[in-house]
């Protein structure tokens, strides 16, 4: 696809900035420092790939993101709103409604179906039962499970599982998808399935997209990519400059 | 692209938090039940030593109450045969039964007006004695000397007596005079008055005791108490005694009871009696006792065969028929048993539950260690679900809505667990305790404190539940949701 179709498209609005975000883990008298200073500007629209090594801090530099955790300094905006000056309700708020969240491992609610999985956050917003279970039922035949809406997550392979993730994270309809390592845990079809549909929800919907991902084919369809390394951003490229550097190793079509 | 405002979030409604909370406990049903049986054990525990000691309070109060009843003949004998000391009148008079003041007050020809001061400065004395008795050795020796009882409030007549008392009490910084200092100076002022009152009931009760002896015509009291429903009934209340007529029926039927006992129990006396039944029990003559007799009495045949012994050694109760015979024996036997409850008396003190301070103290061990059962049971199932925890506050649970959950849930799996315990606990300590005590227990069942005692354990169920669970889940609702992941 057109990348520069994408980033047009976007405006150039700034959703998210970081200012010389540092997380610090203390456990005992040992100091892990996960992110050193990062500086990054995401525009609304765009489609981001965050790589890095295990270790790096893309899941802390996430969870900075996604309001899941607290920085030790340096700030994180949502839309120019400073995330650490949120109360816990409206944090709340922030992650039910413009935030969706799309983990490796799923964490789907077990006892739940997956339609009540999907409507849950809807619930939690005081959406309209009824309203909550025909968007409930849109968004599990956008993810292609219209037909196992009654099934529990035990009952479901791990692409289906993380179908349903995909379709929760939309429920509120949020102004950014934030996903950890989405196809970690799934083989190559499943997760190129997984792809796919995020491909889609970014250029049809215009949603914004931050995804960790050690996946190299995401390199065809993200607009940017940003390597950290050492908790430091290492470098941050556009698609097109990458895949002119490293195009044999993305060869597989998207 | 719209613009991110932030509002508060709205918090999830009670009947949507409770169906999440029982989607839960249906999906984790096992590890739910297991916790149940936790708050079931522990509360089964509880609730066996409540039921336990009430149903044991209960048996041995209606015990007492029954063997006062049976003894009321033997009561009367001593209270027909001898005045009293000042120190039995004294309590007597404190006592909160009427008629014996009455009785007394009449007796002794007081001035109805005396009745309220001696009442109250009776109920006075006691409370002092029973504050003295109570003392250590050491301090009574003290401050008492060699006094004992009334002769306490005698030897503190004296000025230098009574001063020594005091400074003494003021050395002892511990004691505490019932009433203060003053109001036991007032007492002993007026305890003369007292004591010659007290005198003049004593000297009345003789005078009556011995006016009756003159009627007794060379009977012993008991034999004479078996016309009680009769002339000798009159001549008691000649005397001044207050003799009901249904006291005096229960008193006479007893008596003649008593009476009718003794000249069976005679006839053991006799060698020839006792060696037939010997032979007839087939047990050496020194095992023959009035036990043996009375259990051997309780069947028609057995009663039948003792009285034509009886005949034939020519002792005068064998115009006693065989049902006479047989309902002795089943009074005697409840004597018997009810004086074996009596010494578990012990057990039992007046207090509203019957539960004494060795009860307390396992009713208050119970407690700890189902606090400590069900804060394990409740920690554990909140902290295995701190994963789930951190996902619903990435879907936008607030705080109160996660802990709405787990309290939700601790309190319906306190219920569930808490009902069952009692319910099981009761049950286990009743047939307990019947087997101990047979049907009597059955027929004093207090069963209005046995449910309020169901209805509180269950209560302390649910609290025990919901505060153990409120703490981690208080815990996990504050975390950050990654913070939260992280532990496991």
């Amino acid at each position: 696809m057109n990348v520069s179709i994408a980033i047009t498209s976007a405006k150039g609005r700034v959703i998210i900035r970081t200012v010389n975000l540092k997380k610090m883990y203390i456990k005992k008298d040992v100091v892990t420092e996960a992110l050193r200073g990062v500086d990054v500007e995401i525009l609304t629209g765009e489609f981001i790939s965050l790589m890095g090594p295990s270790g790096s801090g893309k899941s802390t530099f996430f969870n900075m993101v996604g309001g899941l955790d607290s920085p030790t300094s340096g700030r994180v905006f949502i839309d120019e709103v400073d995330v650490a000056q949120l109360t816990a309700v409206e944090l709340a708020f922030l992650r039910c409604r413009k935030i969706g969240y799309i983990f490796q491992s799923y964490n789907l609610i077990q006892y739940l179906t997956a339609l009540e999985n999907v409507t849950t956050p809807m619930a939690f917003a005081g959406v309209d039962p009824d309203e909550a279970r025909t968007r409930g039922m849109e968004l599990l035949t956008l993810v292609g499970l219209k037909e196992r809406w009654t099934h529990r997550p035990i009952e479901m392979s791990g692409g289906q599982q993380q179908r349903v993730a995909i379709a929760r994270s939309m429920a509120n309809r949020p102004s950014l998808l934030l996903c950890d390592e989405p196809t970690a845990n799934l083989d190559l079809k499943t997760g190129r399935e997984i792809l796919e549909i995020l491909r889609m929800l970014n250029q049809e919907r215009n949603m914004t997209i931050l995804c960790a991902t050690h996946d190299h084919r995401m390199l065809d369809i993200c607009d940017r990519l940003i390597w950290i390394r050492d908790g430091r951003v290492e470098r941050i490229a556009r698609r097109d400059e990458v895949q002119i550097e490293i195009g044999s190793i993305g060869g597989e079509k998207a | 692209m719209k613009k991110i405002e932030i509002r508060d979030q709205p918090s999830l409604g009670i009947g949507k938090t409770v169906s999440l909370t029982l989607t839960g406990i249906r999906y984790r049903l096992f590890r739910s039940l297991v916790t149940v049986g936790v708050v079931a054990v522990a509360m089964a525990f509880l609730m066996n030593v409540l039921s336990e000691s009430l149903v044991r309070g209960a048996v041995l109060r209606a015990t007492t109450l029954r063997a006062a009843e049976l003894h009321q003949a033997y009561v009367w004998v001593t209270k027909l045969s001898d005045p009293g000391m000042l120190d039995s009148i004294l309590p007597m008079m404190a006592a909160p039964h009427a008629e014996a003041v009455d009785e007394a007050i009449s007796m002794a020809k007081l001035p109805p007006e005396d009745r309220g001061f001696l009442e109250s400065r009776c109920r006075q004395a006691t409370g002092y004695l029973r504050f003295f008795a109570a003392l250590d050795y050491g301090a009574r020796r003290q401050l008492t000397r060699q006094a004992q009882g009334t002769a306490i409030f005698d030897a503190l007549q004296s000025p230098s007596a009574q001063a020594d008392f005091f400074a003494k009490a003021k050395e002892m910084r511990s004691l505490r005079l019932p009433g203060g200092a003053e109001a036991f100076q007032k007492f002993l002022i007026e305890w003369p008055a007292v004591k010659e009152k007290l005198e003049r009931i004593r000297a009345a009760r003789a005078a009556a005791i011995a006016q009756l002896k003159a009627t007794l015509h060379g009977r012993t009291v008991m034999e004479a108490l078996a016309e009680a429903d009769g002339a000798f009934g009159a001549a008691i209340r000649a005397a001044g005694f207050r003799f009901p007529e249904d006291i005096a029926r229960t008193v006479a039927g007893q008596a003649r009871r008593a009476c009718e006992g003794q000249s069976l129990e005679a006839g053991l006396l006799r060698p020839a009696v006792r060696r037939a039944l010997a032979g007839r029990l087939d047990l050496t003559l020194n095992e023959v006792n009035p036990l043996v007799l009375w259990e051997f009495l309780k069947d028609r045949d057995s009663a039948s065969w003792y009285l034509d012994r009886l005949k034939e050694a020519g002792i005068p109760a064998a115009d006693l028929t065989p049902e006479r015979l047989m309902a002795l024996a089943r009074v005697q036997t409840e004597e018997a048993t009810l004086a074996q409850l009596l010494p578990l008396q012990a057990d039992v003190e007046e207090g509203e539950t019957g539960v004494q301070e060795r009860m307390l103290w396992l009713i208050l061990v119970s407690m700890i260690v189902c606090a400590v059962g069900i804060a394990n049971a409740m920690l554990m199932s909140v902290t295995e679900r701190f994963r789930e925890i951190a996902t619903l506050k990435c879907l936008g649970a607030l705080d109160r809505t996660i802990m709405g959950m787990c309290v939700i849930e601790a309190t319906i799996l306190g219920v569930t667990g808490g009902a069952a315990g009692a319910l099981a606990g009761t049950l286990l300590g009743l047939s307990r305790m019947s087997a101990a005590f047979g049907s009597i227990a059955l027929s004093t069942m207090p069963i209005g404190a046995l449910c309020l005692a169901m209805a509180g354990s269950v209560l302390v169920g649910i609290a025990l539940a919901a505060v153990a669970a409120l703490y981690p889940s208080f815990k996990a609702a504050r975390l950050a949701p990654m913070e939260a992941m992280r532990v496991e």
